[in-house]
């Protein structure tokens, strides 16, 4: 039997991302795979003053760190809600309030120094363990990831390929998505996402045991179901209540049913946690609160003929 | 370090955000006051003052109120705290799972939702007797046609009332089987009635006096009394009865405050939502919407019911509801609850239809917020297997919960039709719902909140601190809840006024309910054992470093 441990938009959170790497020894799964959408969205600035000391304000409240040890403990704080801090000077953050380009500079080399990070850490305690990891971008994660993601020597960044998750089961990986009202840089339209997934499906061996590794759900299947938005990126309203509508791909949909591979493992729409059947094809996503610590997930146990037993988690 | 809870400094930007996706939060601040107060409808504050002005004549049930109010505060502050810390949708169940343990978490909410299912049955069979029986009488009153007068009589039948529940509780579940948007479009429609309704209630209350209401009172009563003062009559055989009206003890004061726990002890329900809700992560936007719509719901019944004793008069009140109830003048031909009170003092058809029609919608309401609360929560458990997988199947074809709303639906109609075929049984029942509220949900979610910010010091210490003196405010909050719920155990306990101390109601309460939770965790833990699944696993929290 395989234990594998999935878990999906965990935004940048290092609290998160830490229970991730522990789930292993804690869920005693031989596999783990983190489904997309790992990079935070939000920088907070550790500001330098004149003195030499420093100022923070976040989430209503302002620090003034007394010592290095003290502004560490705030940094992680910061790291641990899913924001990334930032030290800097006014002056800097003055250019950087009127210089989008620059700011976008900014955010990336955070990501990247992070994910460096998250991979040397991902490795040390990883390897000794001898578990298997995956680690995928998903929409809302930039391009720039991917050198990274690749260039470690343990962790396997699974997209566009064909991988074996252990000797029975293979995977196909995609992190990107149909076009999203953010528009996002994974974001495609669904005839391209659909290419991609047959280029990848077309080449897996034995589909009966496949996973099906793509982080937007399949369209309609309630696993998929997010706010309806306005242009101006705000939930519509109808009869005074919230508009749902299905944001999923057809393309994954589509494909799904044509394939029908043993299981699908989906994110992307965070408050839409659930399973749902295509076929004899279990999809499951196990939603995400990344903002709160939270590491939502799955255990999921993988017998010689088929899926054991799935359990959702909320870590 | 300097650290100040005091709001940022303005002049530094707080963060910087990059373009990306995210939108998850839809119910908004205003939503969770408007379903809080739907669950602490008027008309069951409004009936809650009846039964406490009927059966504790001898104090000031309105100043009991008051004082209830403050009570349930530290239970508010609790439940705002805790959703702070943990905004996910689930309230006590996750509060509870996590400061305590997963065991001890599910009986909590296993008691939460045994005793909603009781709550579905006792509204939907108050919707009849409280609201239709009412809105025919008074309108047979007013367009003097005895035919409408005799349906009021009908309405108050056993079997009518359990017909009229039934459709409450079956056309609430299906308005959810057909789309949740529906049920919340049914939910405003009802608010939006209801609120109209309410009105005429308070105009009519407000501009009539004492002598015009005794004197269509007594033309209300002639043809069932065959007396010219019925009015005087009511008080005379309260008088009778030994109802007193004043000289009540401190004690009798403090039960009546425990009973008002029964309206003003619901004002947190959208903690059970609080993942849906935006700005949960924020303890004053719990607290307002929680705060505030205890304040407007207890305040709404504050106002009516010093309306209705300026006009009615207090002992007339406390003695009809008595009489009717005791069935001492079995010539009251229905029930006397306020919305009969106040249509009588109108000969404007359209003022009483539009009266009571507001009223029959309050008290639908209180059975219709039910139903969102009961889906989620065995949704979450099917999640966390330890109910049956198919309990949070969505239904292709309607996409909605289907098999948990039937579910409901079946369990609520038991509960009615023991509630109205079997009257005692069904008085326990009651009782035992509030005996039970208190001594597992309330009383644990307190234990909870005492011992979060040590047990689970990483969580408490990652979001925004509120401490007094340097003691965590939701420790303290916690320590008052549990006070509060011994408080309320002590005098259900004590006083027989309160119909809690008898063998049944205790046996049901507070050893049937919690060991048929016990029963079905282990049932669902050795189940799924065998299955390979720990469903300890399900909540556990794993160390992040």
């Amino acid at each position: 039997m395989t234990r594998i441990f999935y878990a999906t938009d965990i935004h940048g959170s290092e609290k998160c991302f830490g229970k991730f790497l522990n789930a292993a020894k804690f869920y005693k799964a031989s596999i783990l795979i983190l489904g997309g959408d790992i990079t935070g969205k939000v920088m907070i600035p550790v500001i330098e003053n004149s003195t030499g000391g420093w100022t923070v304000n976040w989430l209503g409240t302002h620090y003034e760190p007394g010592s290095e040890e003290e502004l560490l403990d705030v940094e992680k704080k910061i790291r641990f809600s899913g924001y990334y801090p930032f030290r800097t000077t006014k002056p800097q953050m003055d250019e950087l309030s009127s210089d989008e380009k620059k700011l976008d500079q900014v955010f990336s080399q955070l990501m990247i120094r992070t994910l460096e990070r998250w991979m040397k850490l991902a490795g040390e305690k990883l390897k000794p363990q001898g578990v298997k990891c995956f680690i995928s971008g998903g929409n809302d994660d930039r391009l720039d990831i991917k050198p990274v993601l690749k260039s470690s020597d343990y962790i396997i960044d699974p997209e566009d390929e064909v991988v074996y998750v252990d000797e029975h089961h293979e995977m196909i990986t995609s992190g990107y998505t149909n076009i999203t009202p953010w528009n996002c840089p994974r974001d495609i339209p669904d005839e391209d996402l659909h290419k991609k997934i047959v280029a990848m499906a077309d080449t897996v061996r034995n589909m009966d045991g496949c996973i099906f590794n793509l982080h937007c759900p399949p369209y309609d299947t309630g696993i998929d179901t997010a706010p309806e938005l306005d242009k101006d990126l705000k939930p519509k309203t109808r009869s005074g209540q919230s508009s749902e509508i299905p944001a999923g791909s057809k393309a994954v949909r589509q494909n799904i049913e044509k394939y029908q591979p043993l299981l699908g493992l989906h994110g992307h729409i965070h408050e839409s946690r659930g399973e749902a059947r295509i076929g004899r094809t279990v999809c499951l996503n196990p939603g995400s609160e990344y903002g709160e610590g939270i590491l939502r997930g799955l255990i999921i146990d993988l017998g010689d003929k088929g899926i054991k037993s799935w359990q959702f988690t909320t870590g | 370090m300097l650290v100040s809870n005091l709001g940022t400094k303005k002049d530094l930007p707080e963060i910087f955000v990059r373009k990306s996706s995210g939108i998850t939060r839809t119910i908004r601040p205003v939503d969770a006051f408007l379903l809080n107060c739907g669950v602490m409808a008027l008309m069951f504050g409004l009936y809650m003052y009846s039964v406490n002005v009927g059966f504790f004549s001898n104090v000031d049930v309105k100043l009991a109120l008051i004082v209830s109010v403050l009570l349930m505060t530290p239970q508010v502050l609790t439940y705002s705290l805790f959703t702070a810390a943990m905004p996910r949708s689930g309230g006590d169940y996750v509060f509870i799972s996590r400061s305590i343990n997963l065991p001890v978490g599910f009986v909590a909410n296993f008691v939460m939702w045994y005793t909603q299912l009781m709550w579905i049955g006792l509204a939907a069979s108050l919707v009849s007797p409280t609201g239709v029986s009412v809105a025919f009488a008074t309108a047979g009153f007013v367009l003097k046609d005895p035919n409408l007068s005799n349906l009021a009589g009908t309405f108050v039948d056993p079997l009518w009332s359990f017909v009229v529940g039934s459709i409450v509780i079956v056309g609430a579940g299906l308005a959810l089987i057909h789309n949740v948007r529906t049920l919340f479009r049914l939910q405003n429609a009802l608010y939006i009635i209801a609120i109209i309704g309410t009105i005429p209630l308070v105009g009519l209350l407000a501009f009539s006096s004492r002598e015009y209401f005794v004197s269509q009172f007594n033309t209300y009563m002639a043809p069932y009394l065959n007396m010219a003062d019925s009015y005087s009559y009511i008080i005379q055989q309260g008088q009778n009865a030994g109802l007193s009206f004043s000289g009540g003890s401190v004690y009798v004061l403090l039960s009546v405050v425990v009973s008002w726990v029964f309206f003003t002890g619901f004002a947190y329900f959208t903690n059970y939502s609080a993942g849906e809700q935006k700005g949960a992560h924020r303890f004053k936007v719990n607290f307002a919407s929680m705060f505030g719509s205890l304040i407007f719901s207890a305040g709404l019944v504050l106002v009516i019911a010093w309306l209705l004793e300026r006009v009615a008069g207090h002992d007339f009140i406390a003695s009809i509801f008595y009489l009717y109830t005791t069935g001492a003048v079995p010539e009251l031909p229905i029930a006397p609850y306020a919305g009969l009170f106040a249509g009588l003092l109108t000969d404007n058809p359209i003022v009483v239809w539009t009266l009571n029609i507001g009223i029959i919608a309050w008290t639908v309401l209180l059975a219709v917020v039910i139903y969102m609360m009961l889906t989620r929560i065995m949704f979450a458990w099917s999640f966390d297997k330890l109910f049956p997988k198919w309990i949070s199947d969505i239904s292709p074809r309607f996409k909605s919960p289907v098999k948990a709303t039937i579910t409901t639906i079946v369990i609520g109609e038991l509960f009615l039709a023991a509630y109205i075929l079997i009257p005692s049984l069904s008085m326990y029942i009651m009782s035992g719902f509030f005996l039970a509220q208190n001594a597992y949900v309330w009383l644990l979610t307190g234990v909870a909140a005492v011992v979060f910010p040590t047990r689970k010091k990483e969580l408490y210490e990652s979001g925004p601190k509120h401490e007094i003196a340097g003691v965590p405010l939701i420790r303290i909050a916690g320590l008052l809840t549990v006070a509060q719920c011994l408080f309320n155990l002590y005098f259900l306990l004590s006083d027989p006024n309160l119909g809690v101390n008898t063998p049944f109601a205790i046996g049901y309460s507070l050893i049937f309910m919690p060991v048929l939770g016990i029963v079905v965790f282990y049932i669902a833990k050795t189940y799924r054992k065998r299955q390979g699944i720990d469903i300890g696993l399900a909540q556990s929290e794993i160390p992040p470093e």
